[in-house]
């Protein structure tokens, strides 16, 4: 949680640590030969504060570095540029897409600050009390210094580094919601190059990753490289004069469409063959098709392979539904409907839809009998009908089919190439795409690695709660 | 107990797909066997790591005057060990959000093993969703857990990394800390469901509202163990009928009319009504018990009738029952009995006894107001003496005023009632029940006239323990106070 904030922070911001020596709890044996010292010891300790909310919103962590050296000027002098970084952190520095780690931070309307440091976001840090010690019998100097830091506890913990090649659960999390003090979208880019966030109505071109970079495989059979931290190519309006704000799809196109992109800037795909678990808070607008999840792919016969959901109202009927080939015209024997209604003010007309798609991997690389079996829950600000798991189980599941693909599915962005696949409207507010680290460890290798009885899920949905009050 | 709690809380003691805590066991690498590294105390040597070690650090009772802690707060801590640091770090961020606030949200798909709760285990099985406030879960009815605070910590001689998460758990304290057989707790909606609709699962249609009618009642409680395979299971009674709800009793809310009436929910059993217990329950036989229970008969005083609380049809010529009677003579003024009577098992058959019997005759000025037409509180219990003596203690609250009774009402007096048969009680175990009423109309009781056991009955509560609790102890003093409190008839004495 904050350990890995903290260690990041000193790698990357202090110049003296950014070849290493920054360890948790406790410094290893000689774990740099002759080149031991100084090193850096962190411990955190976590403590609530009072929330009325179910959830916990901010976390205080005591933090303890400890400075250690042989000689009192280097442990001082390190320690003290530890404090120049930490104390009353701030990271409000314009942001190149190259750098992998931060966005450049921002505070709300409400006099909120946030710092993004890899998927943690840093309220602010105090710097509390410091303390000198020597230790006689390993000759070595100490300097104990104490900050108090504020965090968020939001969705992005779910990022673990497990020292897995994969970054999971959660490897994608945009935000279109978060407004600055200055009324702009503080998580959101007017430009290609450079993080400049947009106002109200402006044409942006990139959404970020509030995880930053992160690490996952291209296709089924390419090995494991890393992603950039946003998604590209958009030409999607901003809004924020309505909260939440949101990214207006299906006005502008053909770049209808974000989508994922590696190091190299170009567009691409995100490996699902594992599984997916997706959460979309959108809200469509426009009578026809509307692409939630798509692609940016151009021409027939549009085999990125990558997952479809579309959210469609032709005439009075509604439909949600979703594809893990590609686009629905193409690969209608996959095709997967989830919901069919004439019912629009319970799945037209409402401001805040929630949809979560979780699909399991492809037989495959599972080595099971069916591609995407899953299931899904769906509800709106007009209609929650707060499902159990049993109920989600029983009425909500879908058993895959048993179709031999060419490809595995991938995963590649929201929205759709305009010309040929887009969109007539929607509004998207968030999107959080979650992968498992590997083939899942459960019974049935063909279930979804992501359940509605899981952990993950039940926070995820306090924390959608929590924040979309309409949906509660 | 409560560390029992704590270990089912962190793997559910299942190796199902949809087990709650399974994220958690999967980075423990046990989601998939039924050992789990999860230990109090004391991290056991020489068993592998990453593992949960489980301590109770406070335990803190509610205090209020008179009676027991009405709910406890214990204070614990969860040490998370690994030999690496990310690992530790992993478990934390599923741990604090899975136990902060603690919601079971829970609830089975399986519909041939009808249950709800946390997946299908010998301890804790079949648990009610939790669809309310309170979160019913391992027999325990928690109130509220939430995460206080972590340290890291460096074990230098393990070496292993450690996280120590503190919370806080507050659970209520009511009779369930005694371990009854099953208790009905109609207070709370939430452990009902029912169908409206005829496509309606009855699995999901929770809470109930009031006046709706009650496809399945779950027990807040856990089967305590006599070597049965219902052990350690939730208890559930439900209207196998299923869709047609053929058989299913009125969950009603009496008005607001103290002393006799509080507004308090009770079971309407209409003629012939009932609800079966949990499968297998019929393999649960009791040597002894002690039974409590709050209910009233529809025109008791002007209707010859009889309506069992509890009863399992075990063969043709084998039945045990619990139940109330009453006979009429007829006319105004004319004798009423009112009476609590049952029969247990033998060896060969069974035999009839009574409790307790009220006559009233209103023409002569004998315990005039006696009936069974408002509510009254029955508690007995039943233990064997020999093969041809059975026995026990009783007593009776009439809430309609028994001013001319002694030593009925809560009078501090317990009395004793004995059934002698000659070699009538040879079988070693003497009651069995699987459902709550019945649909019999006519019964013989092996003691006294045939009698009907499926006309309406309202039942506000209903307590089994599978011992006989002395009567006049704490315990007994306890569970009475708990139950007669709330129905007004504390110190009804005359």
């Amino acid at each position: 949680m904050i350990g890995k904030a903290i260690y990041t922070l000193l790698k990357n911001k202090v110049s003296d640590l950014a070849t290493g020596g920054i360890y948790p709890v406790v410094i290893p044996h000689n774990p740099n030969g002759s080149n031991n010292f100084p090193a850096v010891i962190y411990t955190t300790s976590i403590e609530t504060l009072d929330s009325k909310d179910e959830e916990i919103n901010i976390f205080k962590a005591s933090v303890e570095i400890q400075v250690v050296a042989e000689t009192y000027d280097s442990a001082n002098n390190l320690s003290r540029k530890i404090k120049d970084v930490l104390d009353h952190y701030i990271d409000r520095e314009r942001k190149e897409y190259l750098d992998p780690i931060f966005i450049e931070g921002f505070k709300t309307k409400d006099g909120y600050s946030h710092n993004y440091v890899s998927n943690i976001n840093i309220d602010n840090v105090f710097f509390q009390d410091n303390d000198d010690d020597y230790f006689d019998d390993l000759q070595l100097f100490s300097i104990t210094t104490l900050y108090d830091v504020y965090f968020y506890n939001n969705i992005n913990k779910f990022c673990f580094d497990k020292g897995g090649l994969i970054s999971n659960p959660l490897a994608l999390s945009v935000d279109a919601t978060q407004i600055t003090s200055d009324d702009k979208g503080g998580l959101i880019s007017t430009s290609a190059s450079v993080q400049l966030n947009p106002s109200n109505t402006a044409t942006t071109n990139v959404w970020l990753n509030t995880n930053g970079n992160f690490k996952g495989k291209e296709t089924a059979t390419s090995s494991v490289s890393e992603f950039n931290r946003l998604l590209a190519i958009g030409s999607i309006k901003y809004i924020n004069n309505t909260t939440p704000a949101y990214l207006k799809f299906g006005e502008l196109t053909p770049f209808d469409c974000y989508i994922i992109s590696n190091l190299s800037g170009t567009l691409t795909t995100l490996s699902i063959e594992y599984g997916a678990l997706f959460i979309l808070i959108y809200k469509p607008t426009t009578v026809g098709q509307n692409l939630i999840l798509g692609d940016f792919d151009t021409a027939s016969p549009y085999d990125n392979s990558s997952i479809y959901l579309a959210h469609s109202k032709v005439g009075s009927d509604i439909t949600i539904k979703f594809n893990p080939r590609g686009y629905f015209d193409n690969f209608s024997s996959e095709t997967q409907t989830l919901i069919t209604s004439t019912d629009s003010t319970n799945y037209w007309d409402a401001d805040v839809h929630f949809m979560a798609l979780s699909v399991g991997g492809n037989k495959a690389n599972t080595g099971g009998t069916k591609n995407q079996k899953g299931w899904f829950e769906y509800f709106n600000s007009n209609l929650n009908p707060k499902l159990t798991t049993g109920q989600i189980q029983n009425d909500n599941s879908f058993a895959g089919n048993g179709n031999t693909y060419s490809k595995s599915c991938t995963f590649a962005g929201v929205g759709g190439w305009g010309n040929i696949t887009g969109s007539t409207g929607f509004n998207m507010h968030e999107l959080l795409v979650f992968v498992p680290e590997g083939k899942t460890k459960r019974n049935d290798v063909d279930s979804a690695p992501f359940q509605p009885t899981d952990i993950i899920y039940n926070e995820l949905k306090n924390y959608i709660y929590n924040k979309y009050k309409n949906l509660k | 107990m409560v560390g029992q709690l704590l270990k089912y809380l962190l793997s559910c003691n299942s190796t199902a797909d949809d087990n709650p805590a399974f994220e958690i066991l999967e980075i423990m690498g046990c989601e998939l066997t039924s050992q789990k590294t999860i230990y109090p105390n004391v991290l056991p040597q020489n068993y592998g790591t990453p593992a949960i070690v489980y301590t109770i650090t406070g335990n803190e009772p509610s205090k209020v005057k008179e009676t027991k802690a009405i709910a406890t707060t214990i204070e614990f801590e969860l040490d998370i060990v690994a030999e690496n640091y990310s690992v530790v770090n992993s478990l934390v961020n599923l741990i604090i959000p899975y136990l902060h606030r603690y919601k079971n949200t829970y609830n089975s798909a399986n519909q041939t093993n009808i249950g709800f709760g946390m997946p299908p285990t010998s301890f804790g099985k079949f648990g009610p969703a939790s669809t309310g406030p309170i979160q019913y879960v391992a027999g325990f009815q928690i109130i509220d857990c939430f995460f206080i605070s972590s340290v890291e910590n460096f074990d230098a001689k393990l070496e292993l990394f450690r996280n120590t998460l503190n919370f806080k758990l507050t659970y209520i304290k009511d009779i369930t800390q005694f371990e009854p057989e099953f208790i009905l707790k109609l207070d709370d909606l939430n452990l009902m469901s029912t169908i409206v609709n005829s496509t309606d699962n009855p699995l999901y249609t929770q809470p109930i509202a009031i006046n709706q009618s009650v496809n399945a009642i779950f027990c807040p409680n856990l089967f305590p163990t006599i070597n049965d395979t219902l052990d350690g299971t939730f208890p559930l009674f439900l209207d196998t009928s299923g869709t047609s709800g053929t058989n299913r009793p009125l969950l009603i809310k009496s008005v607001l009319n103290p002393p006799k009436y509080n507004e308090l929910n009770a079971l309407k059993f209409e003629a012939g009504k009932f609800l079966t217990g949990n499968s297998f329950l019929q393999t649960r036989k009791l040597k002894e018990y002690t039974f409590f229970a709050v209910f009233n008969l529809t025109d008791s005083k002007s209707q010859t009738q009889g309506a069992a609380f509890l009863h399992a049809q075990i063969s043709n010529s084998v039945a045990t029952t619990i139940y109330a009677s009453t006979e009429n003579s007829g006319g105004v003024g004319g004798f009423s009995y009112y009476r609590i009577k049952g029969t247990v098992m033998n060896s060969t058959s069974y035999e009839g006894f009574e409790i307790m019997s009220v006559a009233s005759w209103p023409l002569l000025g004998i315990n005039t107001d006696a009936s069974f037409d408002d509510p009254v509180f029955i508690a007995f219990s039943l233990e064997k003496s020999n093969d041809s003596l059975i026995m026990g203690e009783f007593k009776m609250i009439m809430s309609s005023y028994p001013t001319s009774i002694q030593n009925l009402g809560d009078t501090g007096i317990n009395q004793t009632w004995t059934r002698a048969v000659a070699n009538g009680f040879d079988s070693e175990h003497l009651f069995v029940y699987d459902t709550i009423h019945t649909d019999i109309p006519s019964f013989d009781p092996k003691f006294g006239n045939t009698t009907p056991l499926n006309d309406e009955i309202t039942i506000y509560d209903m307590v089994l323990f599978n011992e006989k609790i002395d009567f006049g102890t704490s315990k007994f003093e306890y569970i009475k106070r708990n139950i007669i409190e709330k129905h007004g008839m504390l110190n009804l004495v005359e």
